[in-house]
Order: C-alpha cells, then structure tokens, then sequence
C-alpha cells in the first residue's frame, strides 16, 4: 500500500450505518475508527468487540479527537444537513444516506456551502451500482436504441400491509412514503439515464397510514423533450426484496433492465451491440468485490467514495444530483395535494 | 467433525427465493403456499434418500416444521439444519421501530411464553451491554421452533457474518461457535459471501476443523473476491465447507454443475434447492456420481 488507509467515521449507527461501516472497514484503502451515536445500542457492543473503533456520543467529539478523513452519515434524515455542515465546516468529505432532507428547501444552505468549497460529496442512491443498471447505462449511452421515444419504470417490495409504526411512517420526520423511500431511488436512475426532470404530474394513495402514501403513480416530462412514466408501491405482494424494472423503447429497439437481468432488442446493429435479441443473466453480469456484506452495490458505491477522496473530486451521485431528486420528489407530492396538476421543477 | 448428511435440500425454493430472478422466486413461493405441494416434495425427497433440511425461522418453516413432526413418513427421519436469524423478518422490523426496540421485543415474546428466565437474562444483557450474554440468549430465542427436531449442525445467517467480518467482531464467531456446541451438541457454522477473506480471520483464531457454508460454482456467480480465491479457501485444509447455489441459479447445468463440484475431495456435502420431482431424481443421480 502506497498511501496510509483513508480514516473513517460513521455518523448514526441503525442498519445503514452498520453496513457501511462493515464495508469501509474491509476496503483495502480504508478502515473505520469511529462511530458517532447517542445511543448505546448497538455502539457499545461494536466497541466491545472491535475496540479499534471508538465510539462517540456527537460528531464535535468525534472531530476534536480523531483524524478523520471522511464521514459516512447516516443519521435519521432529520439530522442530514446538520451532520453535514459540521463536516463542511472541518473541510471532510461526505457520504450521505438518501434522501437529502425531509424537504429540498432545508438543503439550500448546505448546497450554497458546497458551491463556495470543494468537499468530495456523495448522496447514497446505490442502484447506479447494480451490475444489470450499469450495462444499461453503457447502452443507451452507446445509444443503441436510437432516438428514445418513451420510458417506463417501476419499483415494488412487499413491505407494509398494515399502519406501519416507526419514523419511516411519519410524514414529518421521513418525508413520505415509498415514493420518498423506494421511488426516489428509481427517479435517480432515470435522471442518471436521462438527465432532470423538468415537469412531474403524480398520483398517489394511501391505504395504511394517513399522510404517506402506499401507491404513487408519476408522469415524468424531463427536460430533453423525453416522457416517460413511473409506478411504485411497498404494499403489493411477493415481492421479498425491492425490484426495480426499467423499460426504455427507442427507435432502434427496446431495453428492459431489471435488478437481475438486462434484456435488449434492436432492429440494427450499433456498435458492440448486434441485431436481434441479447440478454445478460444475473451470472453474465456478476462481478466480485473484495467484500460483500449485503451485495456489491454498496461495496461498489463506497469504493466510489473513497476514489472520489483519494482524487478529490466529485462522486457519483453527489448531494447536488440528491438535491434534483429532492425537488422530484416534492414536486410528486405538491401535485397530487393538487389532484394531479402538473409541476415544475426549478 | 462427525459426517453430516450428503444432500441437504435448501428452502429458498420452498420459500420463494431465486437468485437468478426474483420474478421465478414469486411463482414458487405462491405454488408452496399450498401446504399439500411441500408434503409431496419432502416426502419424494425422503424417499430418493434426502433426509435433511437447511431452514430459517422464515414464517413458511413452521409449515414445513409441522410437517415434520406429524408427517408418518417424515416423523423423525429428518435431520433439521436451522439457519439463524431469519434476517429479512429483523431487517422490516428494524425499519419500523429500530435495531433496540426489535431486540427488546424479542425478547419480550420469549417472556410470554415459558422463558421468562431467558427474557430476563437477554434484557439484562442487552441493558448492561453483556453482549456474550445477548447473542446467546437470542440464538436460544431463535431455536424455540426447533425444540424437538433432529439437529445437523445451526448456522449463522451470511448477512451476520458478513457483517461482523467487516466490522472485525470476529469474537461474535467464537461465542457462537461455542453455544452451539455447548447447548446443542452440534457444530456452528458460518455461512458467508466472502469465504476467503472468511478463512483467513478464522485460521488468525486458531479455529480448526470447521464448518462454512457458502455459494460455489464454475461460473464464481456469487463468489468474493473471486472464483480463484475461493478454490484456493477450499481446498486449504482445515475447513468441512458445504456448497451452495452448485447450480449459479440455475445458469450450470447440473451434470456440469455437479462434475465441478466433485473435483474437490474436501467437499463431502451439499445443499441444493430442489422443488420438482424430476428435478429430484436428476439431482440426487449426479450428486452421488460425483461426490463421494
């Protein structure tokens, strides 16, 4: 090893911060020396049985005795821009768990802070890093499909099939439902694909908790002239994990990408792509990682951190690209309280 | 190590899970619902010479449990290897309410049964921060299903290990390893994603002659780093290793599968999904042709 292992710091220790912590701890260009929780579960356990992390009750601790080199955050949403403006003001670059914030409006001085500096940042939408929506990328951006007349994507697990307890289900501190939790993750795929959104005009039902919505159905104008729609729900049945599913029809062909697979059509050959059908099964498009805790997409998304420290410069995607997502997202629920009228997105 | 069963059948087909596609996982899981179609495939499973099980405390394993306990045929004939904890069940849990509160009511349901000294002991130990304590009385926690059963070996859920691997807890490996043999009489294993990386922690602790569990097939589908490094784990002695997804999900035909797998004298048994009589037949036929 050329260089010292990068320093890193966990920001709230729930599951998601357990993971990357797990991850960062196992890359070969980092180790995890600290966690930030309040709570002593399960950051004293963690402490017993590695005491190579120390752990800390609040981030100005954590920063005054350690050296840090980036900061994992993942905190109740709630707490997002906080945590990162601390970092910000340490000059330490930043993962964050999606979503950005409860709404975009609370981001806007975060945002103003990273235009003045260069922070490597990153926002933890992990779909970009599924083996399946990768191919896909190179795809149409091979543009194989030709021009693209139409894009429809969906998102479903089976999650919620009763009042569901718990922040995740309080509007205030979550700031939605599935299309916040799930279907956000499925617009940041769409905007990688195909750029911002310039109009949504949505849908949404709620059938267990009042105030979050179970069902969301989306219109999508973006700003390259391209429609498209969306589907998602946490509320259908066999679903076991989340699926996304994306099927893009253009000119040339057609391309259905799902969690596992990527199916594509074209009319004419492009490129490295031949006419006819290919399909790329979970085994083809499989690749290992030097540790898997619970698939390589987040090994993969964590890597792509650490380049972006190691490079100084930005990651993807960053907190800018998770601020556009945001505004989707409001945008979504700002118009289905208003029966389903268009908005724009600035 | 004693000499566990050749054949363990695995439950991801019985419970709706494919790795090649969720969509295929869907359809099974909605055939199985269907309590008399799981009698059938346990029972023509037995009869080809299958006589254990690899299974979660998944809401379907009770089904399957209930069946083996009152089946005439089943009836303590099978051999039962739990697989601990049922994580998808936490992981909801733990969204709704938080890893704590999960625990703690846990461990509470163990109190309203006949375990009140088990609640109080696993709430004293998540409290004070008595972690050993903890782990063991939810392992306890999560074999109540399986009092009664014909017990192989208990293994450790990959996304545990997993993640304690990556957080280096490696000391949760020992505590578990040690409870299940104190309390069970059967070997504790570890199921991974990561086996080399796996080893090399568990050698580091002197561990020896012990039981992982993980995927492995020609095509390294599902395999960390990569296929050669887990060869190479494999065939350091030292290890009783069980393979799974032999078949990349069904990508490997089976001869091929199976002919890879028999390559490796260290391999002496095998879990493999398997939810059609056909299916069956050919499995069991490769599995003893090349693994002796």
């Amino acid at each position: 090893m050329d260089q010292p292992k990068l320093k890193i710091g966990i920001i709230g220790l729930g599951r998601m911060g357990l993971m990357h912590a797990a991850i960062f701890n196992s890359l070969p260009d980092s180790e995890v020396v600290a966690v930030v929780d309040p709570a002593m579960f399960p950051a004293k356990p963690l402490n017993m049985l590695n005491p190579r992390i120390n752990v800390y009750k609040s981030i100005d601790k954590m920063l005054k005795k350690e050296t840090i080199d980036g900061v994992l955050i993942g905190s109740p949403v709630g707490y997002h821009i906080e945590n990162a403006m601390e970092c910000i003001k340490h000059n330490i670059p930043f993962l964050m768990e999606k979503p950005l914030a409860v709404k975009a409006g609370d981001a806007e001085k975060l945002l103003q802070e990273l235009e003045k500096r260069q922070i490597p940042n990153m926002i933890g939408y992990m779909a970009r890093n599924i083996d399946s929506f990768k191919k896909g990328k190179k795809i149409i951006e091979a543009k194989a499909l030709g021009n693209i007349i139409n894009v429809k994507g969906s998102v479903y697990v089976s999650q919620l099939f009763k009042k569901g307890k718990g922040w995740r289900y309080d509007p205030k501190i979550s700031g939605g439902g599935v299309l916040e939790s799930q279907g956000s993750h499925l617009l940041d795929l769409l905007y990688w694909y195909f750029g911002p959104v310039e109009r949504v005009n949505a849908d949404v039902l709620s059938v267990y908790s009042p105030g979050i919505e179970d069902f969301a159905h989306v219109n999508l104008n973006f700003k390259s002239g391209l429609k498209g729609w969306m589907d998602a729900s946490w509320s259908v049945r066999f679903k076991r994990k989340m699926e996304l599913r994306l099927e893009i029809l253009g000119e040339n062909g057609n391309l259905i990408i799902t969690d596992d697979t990527v199916d594509l059509f074209l009319d004419e050959a492009v490129g490295d792509y031949n006419s006819g059908k290919i399909f790329y099964s979970a085994n083809d498009l499989f690749t290992g990682v030097c540790i898997d805790i619970n698939g390589a997409k987040f090994t993969n998304q964590d890597i792509e951190f650490i380049n972006a420290i190691r490079e100084n410069r930005q990651s993807s995607p960053s907190i800018l690209d998770g601020f556009h997502i945001q505004k989707v997202v409001d945008a979504c629920y700002e118009s289905a309280n208003d029966q389903g009228k268009p908005v724009l997105i600035s | 190590m004693k000499q566990l069963d050749k054949i363990l059948l695995g439950h991801n087909p019985l419970f709706g899970v494919d790795h090649l596609s969720q969509e295929r996982g869907n359809a099974k899981q909605q055939k199985f619902e269907n309590k008399s179609a799981l009698v059938e495939v346990l029972r023509y499973a037995h009869s080809k010479g299958v006589k254990a099980m690899m299974m979660s405390t998944h809401p379907r394993s009770k089904v399957i449990l209930d069946i083996l306990s009152t089946d005439p045929v089943l009836k303590d004939d099978f051999t039962v290897y739990p697989l601990l904890p049922y994580i998808v069940k936490y992981v909801r849990q733990a969204n709704e309410k938080g890893m704590f509160n999960v625990l703690t009511d846990l461990l509470s349901q163990a109190g309203a049964g006949k375990s009140l000294s088990m609640m109080l002991t696993g709430m004293t130990g998540l409290v004070g921060g008595n972690l050993y304590k903890m782990i063991k009385i939810l392992i306890d926690i999560e074999m109540l299903p399986f009092k009664g059963h014909k017990i192989g070996a208990i293994f450790m859920h990959d996304a545990l290990v997993d993640l304690a691997l990556g957080l280096g807890c490696d000391e949760a490996f020992d505590v578990f390893r040690d409870h299940i043999q104190k309390e069970y009489g059967v070997p504790g294993g570890l199921i991974s994603k990561n086996v080399p990386l796996l080893r090399n922690r568990l050698d580091e602790r002197g561990w020896d002659d012990y039981l992982i569990m993980a995927a492995f097939n020609k095509t390294g589908f599902y395999l960390n780093p990569s296929l050669d490094a887990t060869i190479k784990a494999v065939q350091k002695p030292g290890m009783n290793f069980i393979p799974m997804s032999t078949l990349a999900a069904g990508a490997i035909p089976p001869e091929e599968a199976f002919e890879f797998i028999g390559q490796f004298p260290e391999i002496k048994s095998v879990v493999v999904g398997m939810s059609k009589k056909s299916h069956i037949d050919q499995t069991v036929d490769l599995i003893n042709k090349y693994i002796k």
